[in-house]
């Protein structure tokens, strides 16, 4: 029995070890990892997952980038519809506070805290084990350099983008690895903000490479691109230092008196340093439509593009959300179109549209090649079986008049039949005015809808804003879906993970998206010479832009601009004939002068200025922002860059009819219904407090003061922003 | 003797319980006499033979003499022989299950005694932690469920056959096949960790394991150890109760071997009345015109009552969208004549009455006829005839040096809906030896394996349907699910959003499979009569595959078509205790007991998941995952975690003079998971009682056989943090360079080093009592339950660069009241009737929170409230068109309110006629009042019938608002007739109205109107059994036949709810909140009673 005992006791001494309740990191790294080369680059790897920050969820950067400006309107409660509506608009401080929240930071499901500032703590993290760790290669003061300075980038970027957002904010440049329960954030100037993300930069401009071997990593031209913005940001903040207007005294960032000359020079850098500034096109891709075209963005990408947000058809590389951006702008084809959910036509969220005047501000759609590259401006019918398709049928009024004006060689309507043929269009639009008003009959019996802006009856006269293709009105609020002409910068044909069909309803995008492109380099170059009124210079680089905009010769265009597009009755008579060639460069009429920004001109007057751009240089800085929506529409710059223009407010109330509260300043149809509809005035409540975004609640009330003490009433009342 | 018990129970047969007492009294008096006439003191041998009621002898019955230690057992034929001191002496027969028997020896030489089944078994011995003691000596509060409540119940696990039968746990409903239901224990203390028991096995903790592995066919009884005092000895895991399970076991005798098998014909009864088309139709057309949206109507606005319009089909086409789907256009169609029956082509019509012209109709309008539209039952399509079947055979064995017990078993479940079904197999053995005096060595293990397929839906998110039956709720009934081709239309209806639920019932499979297998081990070595060394060890595996897949002709519902996932996750754990006994009584008053333990414990724990699309082949399911068009998987990944636990644990018992009862006991646990440093935790509980009926002045008193009295405190633990929290974790977020693959790792959490474990301590008062003779027993138990450091995530101010941490904040408590009673109403030798019942209440409360006693409004936690509670706008009625009602609403909609008569109108509680986030408070909460069961059981002869009635009373119900016109689905026929209308306006509901703002896709408010009184009572089954004497079983060698019938969920009674067709029993769902505090809402819809034939039979050999 002793030698059983004996037994028992040497296995209760096995398992009383005190090393048992040692607890192994098997699945799991701690902040030691970043002791390690291995490590290090890691985290700054993962510091890179915020440059999706804009693109990804339309609950984080994605609403706070483009709608709620001129060109674009969130459709808000309504999105499937594409209806716009007061409370999904502007007034709805709750949800945007909710975005804000998100921006400045907040959990993301079992993925790291997203958002600015758990990203410039990261940073912070980083830099210190740069400059006191320097692990393995980071020993190397070349290596570490370099490593530095994209953290530095994504560090300033992170400040960019939150100080855009809320101006002053504290500004943290320590790395915080533990909690204390202290939580004194006082913010801190712009200018100071500025001044250090500036110098960061200029620091960061002369350690970075002209290319990097990893497509996406920070180069030495993405850095000057962003630091040229600053300071042409910092110049235009300058000009409200003694404004009058409380919310636009916000935007001053400090009175540095060379900055402009700065920002020509790094953009200057950047233009002659990216590809050379030579040769026809001067660095930029020949065609507007490849920095899109999915077949050549994403395997062999633009030297245009700077940097750019990176996807992966891997989606398991692609975090929480992916780029939903692709899903966000397509308006609803579906409806009786005979056209089925597809991937090549997208996932129709359409939760953001853009406004008449982002339509209308492509003054000239029929040289401008940007417009059609730009909009998904028809659909096929992809429906194959006839007594399954969706398609709306034909009525005896339609045929009727189908069968006596259709085209030699088209079918016959017949009365109950199916409209639209499968592998024929389906779908288009016409952005049209008033004064270039479609027939109704003509519009109402064509062998596919044809959503033209402004129909007029050819018996009454009357006119009529969208209609349905019952005859109801459709769009400003009335309560019929409207589909929309929608940006098809971003559709992805291999949501979630490939090309095949099955993905159609795939939320997943996969596409890499720009986040910096020459172009804008130009137009940051060309409003820094026009602020010095250095206008030829000026107008050299814009029309380097729109030179590449033109259509070129042997270009077709869509067959719908030479039938119903009105512009197109400027067009040779071979023009207008199919395959619709181009027969020369349209160049030359887009070539940009001085007209385009002169109080008077035909020029200035259809590109539809505010109201207090009075002035040669007033006017010259609309034309730039005018060019940006052409060039840039639903690129996620607008918001920004109007917002640290100055201009913002009034190019949202004059511009974008759905935030408006403006009354009378549209024209009028006959269709209103119940007080909505087009009466020509704006369905909004925009205010000029959203300048800056509300701090939320949530985060004001975890505040606290030096020593631990949640903040007074006056405290936080101090720390929100004016208008809340 | 003999004869008086005769005359006893017959005179008892006749009489009420408060008769027998008077013929008891009478009796004890004369037995007085007759003792003190016969004052002899000579010692003499005593012989009998104890048998059971059906004429067996009876093995292993304790025979003692009362007052004295001394005692022998009966033989394996029932036989036993004894020396009695005197004529006094009184023989105390004890067997564990029978009612036991005293009586006075008074010059009998040979006693035969009959022993029968007893309701209470207070001598019997129950299972505590670390032992098992006699019931009378429970310290603590400590509730048994035995072998025959479980047996009387046909379930597929154990805790279905707990629910209602003991006070304090409360067990909820799941209708899932093969999913075990969620059981609390005196109410809800932890926020954010889990709130369930801690099971153990035949003295191991189920770590690994599952109890839903367990049949319950193998499972002798159940305690439920309640209070602080009683789990402390568990440490840090005994804070939410304790559930020691304990197997069957080979008992001493001829072997037995029994067949145990039930089959059970199961249904969806659904309480709800659904609409048809026509009527579908019709609430919907006039929802239109109540807005103004149809056309025919003439419409001013919605302060101004509408004139009702006729139905025209160019409109139907228009506004149901049935220019998408041709089948449902047809169908819609046909409600109208058309010329030469060429349906959409001309449409008849006829001449209106002058009354409709009266209302504004036009000369002709079209023929119209609601009953022509067909309906599609798709509940009725998506369901089937249920049948679960259960097969067990054992086999048990015993002699007195070994014993065995050897169980096969089988479980089939059909669901009732048709894409699920659950099978399981069961094996188990378990056998001891005693090959020298002094050493006992045994083992007991199970293997089970089971297939739980879930059908073509596991959705546990928010939003959407939770399973095919409340799928085909949502479908509307003029959509049909095939084309005239018989194939399945994927979208009927038209709309995207829509998806065949049919379709996907042989397009789409949820499946989990589970292997598992448990084995414990014991050593028992007795040094001396008082020392006793006991090792046990028991290690526990156990494997999921949960395989889901989507075939290429899935709709799209929730997921893409050909999809594959592979999930495995692997469990091991091992428990190694090292225990030492010591049980001695000293002069023969004090009994001195000691139980000191060691332990280690490992679990460990690995998974790994694999999803793919585009999978080239259905055959292959969720096997040849790389047969698809991708090259790689979009997402996949492994984990691994590992945790050890050490303790160490005393427990002093003491008795003095077998009355007064001391238990002390501490407990130390280590564990890994805490930072180092912080490891150790002390969990320390002290319990006294006191046996008054041991005191001399009551021991003569006869009517009480034990009034016990319990007191109680101690200190437990949640061990909630989970491994690798307190380390501050990084976490992998992907990036890519190009196509490169990018790894980025970034906090995910600050480091905290105190974690520590969520506390409660308990004090509990209980009383424990047997009267008149053991016609009425039972207990009552009052408590108090703090608990402290509770586990909240709190939020950080994200500049600080993170935005949670998890701490030890906030308090709850809980106290309640328990009672459970047993009462022997009538007692004879044919006819016996018993009756259960277990009744408890419960108050849970918050007592501190993030910032001390500020409410987290944002979680809905409130300080003083249960921890869930209803929080949201109070409904006060429907708008009316009253000047005074137009007036108020005028005052709201000048600050945007959108109120016009007819709709819903919630108080504005800060009286700013603005309706927002101020005008919200707590509604109540899901928590009932009080919770009872009472189970009547009958016997007469060989026949037993039993009803078990269950009642929840006092919660709130939210999900009590019907589905209305403007959400595509379909709706209950009652809103038809109570919606408010300009016609009806005492229509309870709001009027029917697609509102001009799509997004609210029922009416404004709606939710305000939703919670509603929960309180329901249930026949939970009525049963009836048979056993056929032994008499006539012994000539063919059965020892017991018995057949059985049951009929399960026959009635719910409740308020307007369940009238109005809602099962709040069936809370699934609709008790847990999403982010925001809304409830999640229901598997399916909550609107279906689950009723069931039982048939089975239980025979041994």
């Amino acid at each position: 029995m002793k030698k059983y005992i004996a037994y028992l006791l040497i296995l209760v001494s096995a398992f009383s070890c005190t090393n048992y309740l040692q607890e192994k990191q098997v699945t799991n790294l701690t902040q030691a990892y970043y002791n390690t080369e291995d490590g290090l680059e890691s985290l700054i790897k993962g510091l890179y997952v915020y440059l999706r920050v804009k693109y990804e969820w339309d609950s984080n950067g994605a609403k706070l980038i483009d709608c709620e400006t001129d060109n674009q309107s969130t459709s808000g409660a309504f999105n499937a519809l594409g209806m716009a509506t007061v409370a999904g608009y502007g007034s709805n401080v709750s949800t945007i506070a909710a975005n804000v929240a998100n921006f400045i930071g907040g959990a993301n499901s079992s993925y790291a805290p997203m958002g600015a500032y758990p990203e410039i703590n990261n940073c912070n993290i980083a830099l210190e084990q740069i400059d006191n760790v320097h692990p393995g290669k980071f020993a190397t003061a070349s290596f570490a350099n370099e490593r530095k300075a994209e953290v530095l980038f994504l560090r300033s970027y992170a400040y960019y983008l939150i100080t855009n957002q809320m101006g002053a904010v504290p500004l943290l440049l320590k790395a915080n690895r533990s909690d204390n329960g202290i939580y004194y954030y006082p913010k801190v100037g712009m200018d100071t903000i500025y001044r250090q993300i500036i110098g960061d930069l200029r620091w960061a401009f002369n350690q970075l490479p002209p290319t990097q071997s990893d497509r996406g990593r920070i180069t030495k031209w993405a850095c000057g691109h962003l630091l040229a913005k600053l300071y042409l940001n910092r110049a235009q903040g300058a000009t409200f230092a003694n404004s009058t207007d409380p919310y636009l005294k916000m935007l001053y960032k400090g009175t540095v008196s060379t900055d402009l000359d700065s920002c020509i020079y790094y953009a200057t850098q950047v233009i002659n340093g990216n590809q050379g500034n030579s040769g026809t096109y001067k660095g930029l891709a020949t065609d507007y439509w490849t920095l899109f075209n999915p077949a050549v963005s994403e395997t062999s990408p633009s030297p245009e593009v700077l940097l750019a947000a990176q996807f992966d058809v891997n989606t398991s590389l692609n975090g929480r959300f992916g780029d939903r951006y692709c899903n966000y702008m397509i308006g609803d084809y579906t409806n009786q179109t005979g056209v089925t959910r597809c991937m090549a036509y997208g996932r129709p969220f359409g939760t953001y549209k853009p406004t008449d005047w982002a339509y209308d501000n492509f003054t000239d759609k029929v040289n401008d090649s940007r417009y059609y590259k730009t909009f998904q401006y028809e659909y096929i019918s992809n429906m194959p079986t006839l007594s399954s398709s969706t398609s709306y049928t034909w009525d005896a009024k339609a045929a009727a008049w189908w069968n006596a004006n259709k085209p030699a060689g088209a079918a016959s309507a017949v009365v109950g039949q199916k409209r639209i043929l499968f592998g024929q269009r389906a779908l288009t639009y016409v952005e049209n005015s008033p004064n270039t008003a479609l027939d109704s009959l003509t519009v109402m019996s064509q062998p596919y809808q044809l959503m033209a802006r402004w129909v007029k009856s050819a018996t009454t006269g009357k006119l009529y804003y969208r209609l349905w293709i019952d005859g109801t009105g459709i769009g400003l609020n009335t309560t019929h879906a409207a589909p929309y002409l929608s940006i098809k910068k971003f559709i992805d044909p291999q949501r979630g993970g490939s090309t095949s069909e099955t993905n159609y309803n795939s939320e997943a995008g996969t596409r890499d998206i720009i986040l910096m492109r020459l172009a804008e380099t130009y137009l940051i170059r060309a409003e820094a010479y026009g602020r010095k009124g250095d206008y030829a210079d000026a107008l050299a680089d814009i029309n380097t832009v729109r030179y590449r905009a033109a259509y070129k010769k042997g270009e077709s265009r869509p067959e719908i601009c030479a039938l119903w597009e009105p512009q197109a009755k400027s067009l040779s008579p071979a023009e207008l004939t199919p395959p619709y060639t181009v027969p020369v460069d349209e160049t030359a009429p887009m070539m940009a002068t001085e007209a385009n920004f002169t109080p008077g001109t035909p020029q200035a007057a259809a590109e539809n200025y505010v109201p207090s751009a009075t002035t040669e240089a007033q006017m010259f800085i609309q034309f730039i922002y005018n060019e940006k929506v052409r060039e840039f529409l639903g690129e996620g710059l607008s918001w920004e860059d109007q917002h640290n223009a100055g201009i913002l407010y009034e190019r949202v109330i004059y511009h974008n009819q759905e935030a408006s509260p403006l009354s009378n300043k549209w024209p009028v149809a006959a269709n209103t219904y119940n007080g909505n509809g087009q009466d020509g005035n704006g369905k909004g409540q925009y205010k000029e407090c959203y300048t800056f975004r509300v701090w939320p609640q949530a985060y004001l009330n975890l505040l606290t003061d030096p020593k631990g003490n949640p903040l007074s009433a006056a405290a936080l009342a101090a720390y929100q922003n004016p208008g809340y | 003797m003999q004869k008086l018990k005769c005359m006893k129970t017959r005179k008892e047969a006749h009489r009420g319980w408060s008769s027998q007492i008077l013929s008891l009294k009478m009796m004890w008096t004369f037995l007085l006499l007759f003792v003190i006439s016969l004052a002899s003191a000579q010692s003499f041998l005593v012989k009998g033979i104890v048998k059971d009621n059906q004429g067996l002898g009876l093995p292993g019955v304790s025979v003692r003499i009362q007052g004295e230690n001394k005692g022998t057992l009966t033989d394996e034929n029932g036989a036993y022989s004894l020396i009695v001191p005197s004529n006094k002496a009184v023989l105390l027969f004890t067997f564990m299950g029978m009612e036991p028997q005293r009586i006075t020896v008074n010059n009998q030489h040979i006693i035969n005694v009959t022993m029968s089944e007893s309701a209470v078994a207070l001598n019997e011995v129950v299972a505590i932690g670390y032992g098992r003691v006699k019931k009378s000596d429970v310290t603590g509060a400590l509730s048994q469920v035995t072998e025959k409540v479980l047996q009387s119940k046909p379930v597929t696990n154990v805790l279905q056959a707990m629910q209602g039968q003991v006070s304090g746990v409360d067990i909820s409903s799941n209708i899932k096949p093969g999913t075990v239901p969620s059981i609390t224990v005196r109410g809800n203390r932890s926020l954010t960790a889990s709130n369930s028991p801690l099971y153990v096995v035949d003295g191991i903790p189920l770590t690994a394991g599952s109890i839903g592995d367990i049949d319950p066919n193998d499972i002798a009884s159940v305690e439920i150890l309640k209070d602080a005092s009683s789990t402390a000895i568990y440490g840090s895991r005994g804070a939410n109760g304790v559930i020691l399970i304990t197997t069957k076991k080979g008992k001493k005798g001829t072997v037995s071997i029994s067949y145990d098998g039930t089959v059970s014909f199961d249904n969806y009864h659904s309480l709800t009345k659904w609409m048809n088309a026509g009527q579908y139709l019709e609430a919907n057309r006039i929802a239109l015109m109540n807005a103004g949206q149809y056309g025919t109507e003439k419409y001013t606005n919605l302060d101004t009552p509408v004139q009702m319009g006729y139905p025209s089909p160019t409109i139907d086409i228009q506004k149901f969208a049935l220019a998408n789907d041709y089948y449902s256009q047809q169908n819609v169609l046909k409600g109208y004549s058309w010329v030469n029956n060429v349906i959409g082509g001309t449409v008849i019509m006829r001449n209106t009455t002058p009354q409709e012209q009266a209302m504004g109709w036009p000369a002709q309008v079209p023929q119209y006829n609601d009953a022509n539209v067909q309906s599609y039952d798709w509940r009725a399509a998506a369901l089937r005839q249920g049948i679960t079947q259960n097969h067990q055979i054992s086999l048990s064995a015993g002699t007195d040096n070994a014993h065995l017990y050897m169980s096969a078993a089988f479980l089939n479940q059909l669901g009732v809906q048709k894409d699920q079904n659950f099978n399981r197999y069961n094996m188990s053995i378990n056998g001891d030896v005693t090959p020298v005096k002094w050493l006992t060595v045994g083992m007991s293990s199970y293997a089970a394996l089971s297939i739980q397929n879930l059908g073509e839906l596991n959705n546990s998110s928010n939003t959407g349907s939770k399973d095919l039956y409340s799928r085909a709720c949502d479908q509307v009934p003029y959509m049909v699910p095939k084309d005239s081709l018989g194939n399945y239309i994927k979208n009927p209806g038209g709309n995207i959003n829509i998806y065949n639920p049919l379709l996907d019932i042989a397009q789409a499979i949820n499946q989990n499979r589970t292997e598992a297998a448990n084995v414990s081990s014991f050593a028992d070595v007795r040094f001396t009569p008082w020392l006793r060394y006991h090792l046990n060890f028991g290690a526990q595996f156990r494997e999921n595959r949960y395989g889901a897949w989507t075939g290429s002709g899935y709709s799209g519902y929730l997921a893409a078509a050909k999809t594959a996932t592979y999930n495995y996750s692997q469990n091991f754990s091992y428990v190694m205790e090292n225990l030492l006994y010591f049980d001695k009584t000293f002069n023969k008053i004090h009994t001195l007991g000691a139980t000191l333990m060691q332990s280690v414990q490992q679990s460990r724990a690995e998974s790994s998941s694999l999803n793919a699309g585009s999978q080239i082949y259905d055959a292959s399911m969720w096997y040849n995952i790389q047969a698809n068009t991708l090259s790689t998987p979009p997402s996949y990944g492994t984990g691994f975690s590992q945790s050890q636990l050490m303790s160490y644990m005393g427990r002093v018992n003491y008795a003095l003079m077998d009355r007064y009862l001391i238990t002390a006991t501490g407990r130390w646990d280590g564990a890994s998971v805490l930072a180092s440093g912080h490891q150790w935790s002390f969990f320390p509980s002290v319990a006294a009682a006191w046996k008054m009926q041991e005191e001399p002045f009551l021991r003569h008193v006869d009517w009480i056989r034990e009034l016990k009295l319990r007191v109680g405190y101690g200190i437990t633990g949640n061990a909630a943090v989970s491994p690798y929290t307190s380390s501050g974790p990084l976490s992998s977020n992907p990036y890519v360079f190009g196509s490169t693959p990018a790894m980025g790792y970034l906090p995910q959490q600050v480091p905290n080093s105190k974690l520590g474990w969520e506390q409660t301590a308990e004090t509990d008062l209980g009383v424990d009592f047997s009267i008149f003779n053991d016609r009425i027993s039972g207990s009552v138990d009052v408590y108090n339950e703090n608990t402290s450091k509770l586990l909240m995530t709190k939020s950080l101010p994200p500049v600080t660069g993170f935005v949670s941490e998890l701490e030890n904040i906030g308090a709850t408590n809980n106290r309640g009241i328990e009672i459970n009673l047993t009462t022997v109403n009538l007692r004879t030798r044919n006819f016996t009737w018993t009756t259960n019942i277990s009744w408890s209440t419960n108050k849970e409360k918050i007592v501190s929170l993030l910032n001390g006693k500020q409410d987290m409004l944002a979680n809905r936690w409130f300080i003083g409230q249960p921890l869930q509670v209803y929080y949201d706008y109070k409904y006060v009625g429907i708008w009316q068109n009253t000047p005074a009602d137009l007036a108020e609403m005028a005052k709201f909609n000048a600050n945007g309110a959108k109120f016009h008569p007819g709709m819903i109108r919630v108080a504005d509680l800060n009286g700013d006629y603005k309706i927002d986030g101020n005008d919200q408070k707590i509604l109540g909460t899901n928590r009932p009042k009080w919770t009872g069961g009472i189970t009547n059981t009958f016997g007469y002869k060989g026949f037993e019938l039993s009803f078990f009635v269950y009642a929840k009373i006092g919660q709130m119900y939210y999900g009590g608002f019907p589905t209305y016109p403007g959400a595509t689905t379909n709706m209950p026929t009652y809103i038809l007739k109570d919606a408010w209308s300009w016609s009806n306006p005492s229509g309870k509901f709001p009027i029917m109205n697609i509102a001009e703002d799509p997004s609210y896709n029922q009416p404004q408010y709606a939710q305000a109107m939703a919670y509603n009184k929960g309180s329901f009572v249930v026949v939970r089954n009525i049963s009836i059994a048979y056993s056929i004497p032994a008499k006539i079983l012994t000539k063919y060698n059965i020892k017991k036949f018995q057949v059985f019938g049951q009929v399960l969920n026959p009635f719910i009674f409740g308020g307007d709810l369940v009238k109005r067709g809602i099962n709040p029993d069936d809370n699934t769902g609709w008790d847990t909140a999403s982010g925001t505090g809304m409830p999640i809402g229901g598997m399916n819809n909550n609107t279906i009673l689950q009723q069931s034939f039982v048939c089975g039979v239980r025979a041994s050999f």
